[in-house]
């Protein structure tokens, strides 16, 4: 499966090389169908579905289960959506249409192919080294993504500063795993979960003499690997590279790095908690030997509700203050992240449902709102949407769009019928039912509190008391999708009559990009009439982890 | 073992203490994987397991990829500041 | 006199580093960065891992450091810039004891300071007091039969009778048993055995990790004018 993905994109990668001057519209569409071809590859070429645990591919490297299958297919998806947001900037000169797109687009959409190569075996990935390259694959393209408009000087300073932090989380990584080698002997996963089972039996190492330094240098590594990981995902202790990079870069290259490595690393922090079972796993036997053997997973659970707590506060509190609107989002995304950590960290049936279901919805809100953003970007003809304040008034003047941006943010903080709500509840429900109580109401304090500020975003957009209008599109049908769509563009087309020039530039957004937003709001919207089919598929897969 | 953390632990602090050279920081950067490789060759020395030869092999074309990337964006960064220095 | 030539290599390699990152002068860093890896790649062929240590002349002096230099001959930096790197070291200096205490507690703690790696307990119990520097040099203070250390002066065959003791625990949890089978190999045999069988995708991976390096460097320093 991997194999062909990889086959696919080098050929992919092989074309602009070799001639460039195919046009860059056609070129980004052709990746974006190789994204979705991949996917259903990815998704169709093996049948799991007998097998529960699983198979491992190319000697165990890489391990492929229905949870990883299921990932890669949404990833490929959501990369190809992403993909056909570059916009197209449509000259007219007597006329005739000519296509021209931004000069860096085909580099961009290559080093995604790279990075979301690397990102895709990170998924799947079950050896320390296999897990090494594909993290150093993924964040080699998010270095050079972010640098890629070197005419810009922000641009070029948060590239340089992300490859400093990143160069030095992955240096953490590879101690944490040398460390892990050093004490197992071997650096597939398997064998290390083995050797940890066995330990929780205190079975046959304990008689050999090594076990409680096994035990130390184990639980050393994996913390070390741990924290790595959270550098990169930007949990909140470590999170103080997140904003500057998310704000200097430009929005299209930002709206890569806030959603697909995350969910990468993600899906690999699950596999790995999962496996070593923490804080509910077979404990309680009653047997007092098991204590020194829980080393490993209390440390790794102190860790990740340490770092839960305080991405979930300083994702909120600090975000009050923000005036520019990427800082914002890179805020309101460390807050998301402690959502999800939390929700990993609790491990059971339920709150891996719970996780798997808020990375989806994380995902797809988190597209939407930079799709819009972009859309707006363009269609008002601002060099950048740097600030909250650019957003005012924005309602009069294109009210459709502004409109989907007024659900995506209330699906953000949780407003009940859209999901946002509906993941929320279900990481809460799962950390009540576990004790956690005191988390959750954190949790719902902290939520309360960042709502008010996306609140404080669409008080901005609609600046006059107009804050019921919104409601009614709750009850839109599914019909009414092309019907969106086509008004958007016609409204971005009507926004942008006023043309300068001989030579008047008009940007305009393709056809596909509306169709995508109103889709997607359509998703978040419509998504408590219809939600038992990503529920479902959630839950049978996180039945699939624990019951095998 | 102590060898390699001492050598991590200088390029750490290599790196903490120099927030203005760039070109240091990615340095210490190539001393820290120095660390880590040390440290694996040696156990892997140890078991007698090629799993970590390889991993080492793996680590240098690996260290080598990213100073490569880590210079260039340091030039492209250059060409437009005029310092190395990262605040100003 | 192999021990104290690789406790003298070892210091020299310590100290060249700590040099190189306190240096004023990015090209006399990057010159102790040459001696740290010359020094780490003759500590690695004397304690028997030949090919490798030889390909870490080859790859880091050979092409990081003479690259490092380039850069830093092509960018020019004015030395103005770079001399109050010495007023930013004591400005955080708190902050390095700080982090250095932190490191070295939570390390120790974790690992004892005597714990070297984890062959020692199945053999001997250490004693504390041989050189912290270098693991298992202290094998050759303890007595040849028990170090692997003193086996490898004379043979480089990976595999040795020492360690047998570890191999059972070996062979209970490496699923994959290719690299215990291929014991009759000569070293670099066995690393090429292992690279294009059973890593081989790994190879792969790697490969396009060097070919994104170079696109970026190309896409990164590219010219504006000629695109």
């Amino acid at each position: 499966m991997i194999f062909i993905t990889i086959l696919i994109l080098i050929v992919a990668k092989a074309l602009p090389v070799l001639n460039t001057n195919i046009s860059s519209v056609h070129f980004f569409r052709i990746i974006s169908i190789v994204f979705i071809v991949t996917g259903f590859l990815s998704f169709n070429t093996l049948y799991l579905e007998t097998i529960g645990t699983g198979i491992g591919i190319y000697s165990g490297l890489f391990h492929v289960t229905q949870i990883s299958q299921f990932i890669e297919t949404f990833f490929y998806l959501i990369v190809g959506l992403l993909l056909i947001g570059w916009p197209q900037i449509i000259t007219k000169v007597n006329k005739v249409k000519y296509y021209l797109t931004d000069k860096y687009s085909t580099d961009y959409s290559l080093i995604i192919l790279f990075s979301s190569l690397g990102s895709s075996l990170l998924i799947s990935s079950y050896d320390l080294i296999s897990l090494y390259l594909s993290i150093e694959l993924q964040s080699f393209g998010l270095y050079v993504l972010s640098t890629l408009y070197r005419n810009s000087e922000s641009s070029t300073k948060s590239g340089l500063k992300y490859f400093l932090l990143g160069g030095l989380s992955s240096a953490i990584i590879l101690l944490g795993s040398g460390i892990v080698y050093s004490y197992t002997g071997t650096t597939s996963f398997e064998s290390i979960y083995l050797l940890n089972s066995i330990n929780d039996l205190s079975f046959p190492l304990s008689s050999l003499g090594g076990t409680e330094y096994f035990l130390q240098g184990l639980t050393l590594g994996l913390l070390l690997i741990f924290i790595g990981f959270l550098f990169k995902i930007a949990a909140a202790p470590l999170h103080n590279w997140s904003p500057d990079v998310y704000d200097g870069t430009p929005t299209i290259v930002t709206m890569y790095l806030t959603i697909l490595p995350k969910i990468a690393i993600f899906m690999f922090l699950l596999e790995i908690t999962t496996h070593f079972g923490i804080s509910h796993g077979p404990l309680n036997i009653g047997s007092f030997e098991i204590y020194t053997s829980f080393l490993v997973e209390s440390s790794i659970y102190k860790l990740l509700l340490i770092t839960s707590i305080s991405s979930l506060i300083i994702g909120s509190v600090l975000g009050l203050s923000q005036v520019k609107i990427k800082r914002l989002l890179a805020y309101s995304t460390i807050s998301h992240i402690g959502f999800i950590l939390l929700a990993l960290l609790i491990n059971t049936e339920q709150s891996i449902d719970s996780f798997l279901f808020y990375i989806l919805q994380y995902t797809i809100t988190n597209l939407n709102l930079f799709l819009i953003i972009l859309a707006l970007t363009y269609t008002h003809k601002m060099n950048n949407l740097n600030y909250i304040s650019d957003l005012k008034n924005l309602f009069f003047s294109n009210p459709l769009l502004s409109l989907c941006l007024c659900v995506c943010l209330f699906s953000m903080a949780g407003i009940p019928p859209l999901i946002g709500f509906f993941s929320k509840q279900f990481v809460l429900y799962a950390a009540i039912q576990n004790g956690f109580y005191l988390t959750a109401i954190l949790a719902i304090i902290v939520s309360v509190i960042s709502a008010s500020y996306y609140l404080k975003i669409v008080k901005l957009l609609i600046s006059e008391n107009e804050t019921f209008t919104k409601i009614e599109s709750i009850t839109e049908n599914e019909n009414e999708n092309e019907a969106n769509s086509s008004d958007l563009t016609s409204s971005s087309l009507s926004a942008n009559k006023d043309s300068y020039g001989v030579l008047s530039l008009i940007i305009e957004l393709t056809n596909v990009h509306s169709f995508i937003i109103s889709t997607l709001t359509l998703i978040l919207l419509l998504f408590f009439i219809k939600p038992s089919l990503i529920l479902n598929s959630t839950q049978l897969l996180s039945l699939s982890l624990f019951y095998t | 073992m102590n060898l390699s953390i001492i050598l991590f632990l200088i390029g750490i602090l290599g790196f903490i203490l120099n927030r203005k050279n760039i070109i240091l920081m990615i340095i210490s950067i190539e001393i820290m994987l120095l660390a880590v490789t040390l440290l694996i060759l040696q156990i892997s020395y140890n078991f007698d397991d090629n799993i970590g030869q390889i991993f080492s092999i793996y680590i240098i074309s690996i260290a080598g990829a990213e100073s490569v990337i880590g210079l260039s964006i340091l030039v492209a960064y250059y060409r437009l500041r005029g310092t190395i220095s990262l605040r100003s | 006199m192999t021990s104290i030539f690789i406790n003298l290599l070892v210091i020299g390699m310590l100290f060249s580093s700590v040099l190189s990152i306190t240096s004023k002068n990015p090209v006399i860093s990057v010159i102790f960065l040459i001696t740290t890896f010359v020094s780490a790649a003759a500590y690695l062929i004397l304690i028997g891992i030949n090919f490798i240590g030889i390909s870490y002349i080859v790859i880091y002096v050979g092409a990081i450091a003479v690259l490092f230099l380039f850069v830093i001959m092509m960018i020019n930096i004015k030395l103005t810039d770079i001399l109050d790197t010495g007023y930013n070291y004591t400005k955080n200096l708190p902050l390095a004891i700080l982090i250095v205490t932190l490191f070295i507690f939570i390390i120790f703690q974790t690992l004892p300071f005597s714990f070297n790696n984890i062959a020692l307990p199945f053999n001997f119990s250490p004693s504390p007091t041989v050189s912290f520097v270098l693991d298992s040099a202290k094998g050759n203070v303890e007595g040849a039969s028990s170090s692997i250390w003193s086996y490898v002066a004379f043979d480089s065959n990976l595999i040795s009778n020492q360690v047998f003791n570890f191999s059972n625990l070996t062979t209970l949890i490496n699923r994959s048993q290719s690299d215990m089978l291929l014991t009759q190999f000569e070293q670099i045999q066995v690393l090429g055995h292992n690279l294009y069988t059973y890593g081989a995708i790994l190879l792969i991976e790697l490969s396009i990790i060097l070919l994104l390096a170079m696109l970026a460097t190309i896409i990164i320093s590219k010219n504006n004018k000629n695109i």
